[in-house]
This record gives structure tokens, sequence and C-alpha cells, in this order.
């Protein structure tokens, strides 16, 4: 959930924060007193001004957000929740949390650790040293907390969970910000460059060979594991390099290599039964494979990205294809 | 993040930095990378994200890098190509050394080694570097060019040996071997070209600039300059370390006189401005044994006539035994030649023919000379007149006749001979 998202007309859900009061009961049953002693003493929360009671209700937060890091369908005992939260990333917890609560020693340190890294990151995503700063700048005021929600001063800092490193996480939101106003500014194009372009013609009907393609394409996209349509959409779509699929994946690069071999001769393959299975015969499904991708009026992508199963979507019905 | 993602939601930036750091839980892995699987913007961010962590990490690369293996080795090359030339200069120098050394060992030890013809003996072939040649502005009694190895030669020059014809045409000189000395000198000295003949009088005339006799006598006195310049320095400092050698010639006496400091200093200047040659050098040598041999007697002066042609046979002259020659004296048309076995072999008619000389001694011949008898007396005033000096000459060079021959054995035995056939134990 974009908790940090500012892009409006997407559905965004707040963290309770520090300030929301979280009943003390509930802290006391889900921490004890010494867990959040030592848990307290690891995060050095006392450099940071932040309480053992501040501390134990950001982790309570933590945890029940993300239950702990089980399913949530799995009740944690006391033991999973104590190792959840000494698995955490404590120092980076508590430092993000009391800048949230807008601590002056905490700000001093944050920016001491990562004034020069956030401009770094800023610069590497916009490729500009000039927009990196603006980048990295607007990102400072944000992180302070200018804006506020229902009288109170937000910070998206109260959103980090410990779970990853506060850099990470800063770089991710660095990568949101530039996304989004990169979003923003491309619509702001002048209307004399956009030239009104020719309207399309009107598409004929497609032969029932095509047809019969294009569904069998879906269907096929629509039935792969979400691990192979990512690497499909990093490779074809998005023109990533087998390194940063990689990197992302945490597997070296000549295992997406394989898996990227592997799953286009597979999706070959279930093509043609998919064909077969239409009612083409199995030298007229390779024929129809064998036709010009040009005459295909399929948007991959569109494919790609709404073959997500819906919740309420009638699985039954085949996706229609997205047309040019 | 448990509850599972709706339509339109979009992990959050927590979310997505942990499955980019790959600290998810399965089911949230799973649940990122299907929503990733269709999401285009997450991809983006996570894209960038990974990327702004590339390049912290290129930059982190690169403040690290690692030199090239070689880049150590920069202050090394300069010192290494500089000891490289050093020893190249000092095998170099070494090895101009032993070929020096080579040839006068060569010189010594090959009788066939032939002297340089008078001829390029002359001045200009060697001619020293300007700064080093003689100031026009000297003193008349000054040699000309050629002073330093007049007075490296001492008496032992051209018009000398005009002024001293006669009955004394031919003088032997004494061999110096090994033994005696660290430098190798030849055992025969060569005949020395005349000018004409010169008496007494003619030597003040080679101090005067321009005059033929002073070329003459700068060309052959110049001549060991090119060559052994530090055997004619030797000589030079022998001559003046033992003044009474001088006594022998009166021509030396009147030039050095005059002549010593220039020449010192001009065998200084030589003797680091100019390189020895080598082929050169066996002209010195035979030059400085003239001057040396002085010292001993008048056995030391090896006069030839002038109308003798200077052949290879008579400089270096070739035993029956065909073994380089050890040591070699002669007397008047006589000849004694001890070759490195030991055999000592005598000619009559200097050293035109050989004959072996039976061995009348036990042990192994090593050294021969001259030596004077005991009457002789030879004059040593150095304050003498030149024609006085002629007339000591003379008298000195007639009774070298009279020297007998003298033969060193190995065991320390001294044989001596007056003919050169019959020996007896001294």
């Amino acid at each position: 959930m974009d908790t940090a998202s500012s892009q409006p007309g997407e559905l965004t859900i707040s963290l309770p924060s520090a300030r929301c009061p979280v009943p003390s009961e509930n802290i006391s049953s889900s921490l004890p007193v010494e867990l959040v002693q030592e848990l307290w003493l690891a995060a050095a929360a006392e450099s940071c001004d932040l309480t053992h009671t501040e501390l134990a209700a950001a982790l309570y937060t933590i945890g029940a957000k993300s239950n702990h890091g089980l399913p949530i369908e799995v009740r944690p005992n006391a033991a999973q929740k104590a190792t959840f939260f000494r698995a955490l990333r404590l120092p980076d917890l508590a430092l993000a949390q009391a800048c949230a609560l807008g601590r002056e020693a905490a700000w001093e340190r944050f920016l001491i650790l990562y004034r020069a890294p956030i401009t770094q990151a800023a610069i590497a995503i916009t490729g500009s040293p000039t927009l990196g700063h603006d980048l990295a700048d607007s990102l400072y005021s944000e992180l302070f907390g200018i804006t506020e929600h229902n009288g109170q001063r937000r910070s998206p800092l109260a959103s980090y969970s410990g779970r990853g490193s506060l850099l990470g996480w800063l770089r991710t939101i660095l990568a949101q910000r530039h996304i989004d106003h990169h979003r923003r500014t491309y619509r702001e194009t002048p209307l004399d460059i956009n030239d009104v372009p020719e309207p399309p013609p009107t598409p004929t009907p497609h032969p029932a060979e095509i047809n019969r393609l294009t569904q069998a394409i879906a269907h096929t996209l629509e039935t792969l594991p979400s691990e192979d349509r990512f690497l499909l959409a990093s490779y074809f779509l998005d023109e990533q390099t087998l390194f940063q699929i990689a990197r992302i994946l945490h597997v070296h690069e000549a295992t997406v290599s394989r898996k990227l071999k592997r799953l286009t001769a597979s999706l070959r393959k279930q093509l043609l039964r998919n064909l077969h299975s239409r009612g083409l015969s199995k030298r007229a499904a390779e024929e129809s494979l064998g036709a010009d991708p040009r005459d295909l009026e399929l948007n991959i992508r569109t494919l790609l990205q709404t073959s997500q199963p819906k919740p309420f979507s009638n699985k039954t019905s085949h996706a229609e294809p997205d047309q040019r | 993040m448990s509850t599972p993602l709706q339509p339109g939601q979009h992990p959050d930036a927590d979310q997505l930095n942990s499955f980019v750091e790959n600290a998810l839980p399965l089911h949230e892995h799973q649940q990122t990378l299907a929503h990733l699987a269709t999401c285009a913007k997450c991809r983006n961010i996570v894209y960038l994200s990974n990327l702004s962590d590339l390049g912290e990490f290129a930059a982190s690369q690169a403040s690290v890098k690692r030199k090239p293996w070689f880049s150590g080795w920069q202050l090394a090359w300069p010192v290494a190509a500089a000891l490289a030339c050093g020893v190249i200069f000092a095998v170099h120098l070494h090895n101009i050394r032993i070929s020096n050394d080579e040839t006068v060992i060569t010189a010594a030890a090959n009788p066939k080694t032939t002297l340089p013809s008078p001829t390029p003996l002359v001045f200009p072939h060697l001619s020293p570097p300007d700064k080093l040649k003689p100031a026009p502005a000297r003193t008349p009694n000054s040699h000309t060019a050629g002073t330093p190895s007049a007075a490296a030669f001492g008496a032992v020059t051209e018009a000398s040996t005009g002024s001293l014809n006669g009955p004394l045409q031919a003088q032997s000189a004494p061999v110096l071997s090994l033994q005696d000395h660290n430098t190798v000198f030849l055992p025969h000295t060569g005949p020395v070209p005349t000018t004409g003949s010169m008496h007494g009088s003619a030597f003040k005339s080679t101090d005067q600039p321009g005059s033929a006799e002073t070329k003459a006598t700068t060309g052959s006195l110049a001549s060991p300059i090119g060559g052994p310049i530090l055997r004619a320095d030797q000589v030079n400092a022998d001559a003046v370390n033992h003044p009474q050698q001088k006594t022998v010639s009166p021509v030396e006496l009147q030039n050095n006189q005059a002549d010593l400091p220039t020449q010192r200093a001009f065998s200084q200047q030589y003797r680091t401005a100019v390189p020895v040659p080598s082929a050169p050098l066996t002209t010195a040598i035979a030059g400085t044994s003239q001057t040396v041999n002085v010292n001993g007697a008048m056995t030391t002066i090896d006069v030839t006539p002038s109308d003798q042609p200077l052949t290879e046979n008579r400089l270096s002259p070739t035993l029956p035994s065909h073994l380089p020659v050890l040591s070699i004296v002669s007397k008047a048309q006589q000849m004694l030649a001890l070759d490195t076995s030991g055999t000592l072999f005598f000619s009559k008619d200097f050293g035109v023919s050989w004959q072996s000389v039976p061995a009348q001694w036990t042990g192994r011949a090593q050294k021969l000379r001259l030596t004077p008898p005991p009457s002789q007396a030879v004059a040593k005033d150095p304050n003498s007149s030149p024609a006085a000096h002629t007339g000591v000459i003379a008298g000195t060079i007639a009774q070298s006749q009279l020297s007998v021959f003298e033969l060193t054995i190995d065991t320390g035995a001294i044989w001596t001979s007056a003919d050169g056939r019959s020996w007896k134990q001294k």
C-alpha cells in the first residue's frame, strides 16, 4: 500500500503513526518490557531522543501491519514476534521514527548520514545533477513533514518499517517521486509538437485465424506464473538487461538468460497446444504462429499488464484483446 | 504487508525496497512479484531504485578502483633503466679494459706484433683537442706541440740519433719483463726514424718554431702522444723522479729543464682528455723502453742506423722455436733472445739468423739483461753542456760494447756471458 504516494486517484492507506493512540495494553501484550528494553538499546534510540514508549508503539504498528512477517492466516506467537522484531533494522527504524516525530538530534544525524547519498541517488535516478538536486531538495521538505493531514504533520518516514535499509527506502521514495513527476510533466507537452494523429483506419474484420491466435496468446499469458510474466515484461517490454533483472530477482544473470530461453520455448508450446485445443490442426497452428506479427493487432503490453487475475473478474470470460 | 494487494493498489516504498533488498517473507515476495509483473510503474520504481543503487555502487567501485598492477612500478622503471644503463656502461668499460689488457699482453707475447710505421706517428693523426695544443706564446725554449713526448722520451730523439752516428749505430735496449714492471713493454725497441744528421748545435734549432728540424722532431716526438700517453706519463714521471736519467741525453737536459712544468701539465691533460688507442700502444712502449732503460746504463740506448730499414723481423724477431720472445737484449750486432720455453737464442747479425744456445745452467732461464762493466761510469751531471754530453754518450756507448750478457735463472742464479754463447755462473 503506497502510503507515501502522492499520486491522486490512487488508494492510500496510512499507517498508524506513533502519534496515533495505540492502546498500551495491546502494546504490552505484544511487546514485553524486557524485549522493548532490549530493542531500545539495540536501536540506540536514546541518541535519537526516542523514548521506550514511542519505539514500542512503532514496533507494534509495524508488527501488526505485516503480521510479524507471517501469512495473514497464521497467528504469530511471542517467539515469532520477538524474532521478527530482532530482525528489523532497529537503528534505522529508530532514526526514521524520531525524524518523523521531529526530533532535532535525529534530524541532525539523518542529514549527516544521508544527505550525500540522497543527492547522489537523485542524480543517478534523474540522470542530471540539476534535476537530481531539485528532486533531493523536494524530498527533504517532504520528509520533514510540511504537508499536514487532519491538522497533523505527516512525514513519509513514519511509513518506514525497518525491514529494508533506510537508504534503500529513501532511494525508492526518490524513484517514486521522480516517476510521479515524470508522469505529471509528460502530459504537459506543447500542442504544436503533438500533431493530431491521423485517425486510425477502421479495423477490418479479422480473419478467424488471427482471432484465434490473439485469444490463444492472451490466454497463454494469463496462465503464466507471476515470475515468468515479470521476466517477459522486464526483458521484452521494459528492455531491461539481464544484469538488471538478475539484481532485482537476486539470481545470476545466466539464470535469467536460461529462464528466458526456457520460457519462450514453453510459451510456443503452450500456444500451439492452445491453438490445437481451439480446433486448429497442428500444421495450421504452426502456420498461424508463423504469421507476420504486423498482421496481429495485439498489444502484448496491455495483455501482460492486464493479465493479472482480478478478484471480481469473471475468470471464465476471456479478456478481450486490446486494439491499437 | 499481509493483506493482498487489491487492483489499483501499489506496494508502498517500504515494500518495494524490501523486495529489492530481498527482505520480504516468501508470501509477500510472491505477491510483490505478481504485482510487478503487471505494473509498469512499480517496475520502473524498482528499476530506478536499483539503478541509483548501481550508481552508488559504481561510484564506490570507482573510488576503490583497482590500479593496474604495473602502476606501482612507475617509479621503479626509471630506477631500473638507470641501473641497466649503469650496468651496461660498467660492462662496456670492463670490456674496454680487458681488450686493452689483451692487446698489451698479446703485444708482449706475440713477437710478430708489428709496430706501426713511423708515418702514422705524425701528430695530426692524434691531434689532441685545441685547448691542449701548446699556445703560440710559449717560450722559445719550450718544445712545440710534441713536447710532452719529448719529455717522456727524454734523451731518445731523432736528433740524438743523428748526433750519435758513427760507431754507435745500434744500441740495444734491455728487456723490461712483466716481473719488472706493471706495464708491459715490448721486448725490443724499434729504431727511431732519423731525420738526418744532427749535431749538438742542431738541438737548438729544434726549439725554433717552423724549422724543418722542429717539424721532424715534433713528428717523431709526438708519436707516442696519440698512443701510450699513460706510458709516456709514466716515463715522464720517472724522468722527474730520477733526474739522473737525463744525464744520458744532453738534448733532454737542455729541453726538459725548461719544459718540465709544462710537460707535466700537458701530460695530465692528455691523461684525462685523450683516449688511449690500442694500436699505437706498441709504439709508445718502444719509446718508453728507450727512455726507461736510459736509467739502467748506456745499454738502454737502442740506436739504429738510419739507413737500416725498419723491418718487422728486427722489431719482433721470429725465433727458431716459433715461441714468443720472453726477453731480448742486444749488444752491437749481437742479440740474445729468450723464448717463453726458456730456450736461449743467439744472433750475431742483429736478429736475421738465430742459433740456439745450449743450456749450460740448471733450471729455466727467465730473464736477460746487459750489465755494464765494472769500470763504467755514467756522467750524471745534468748541468753539463751538450757537447760534453755528446762525448759522454759516445763514451758510454763504446763502453756498452764491453758489457756482458746476464741471464737470470728461475732458481735465482745469475749466469753471465761476454759473447752470448759461453756462460758461467756469477
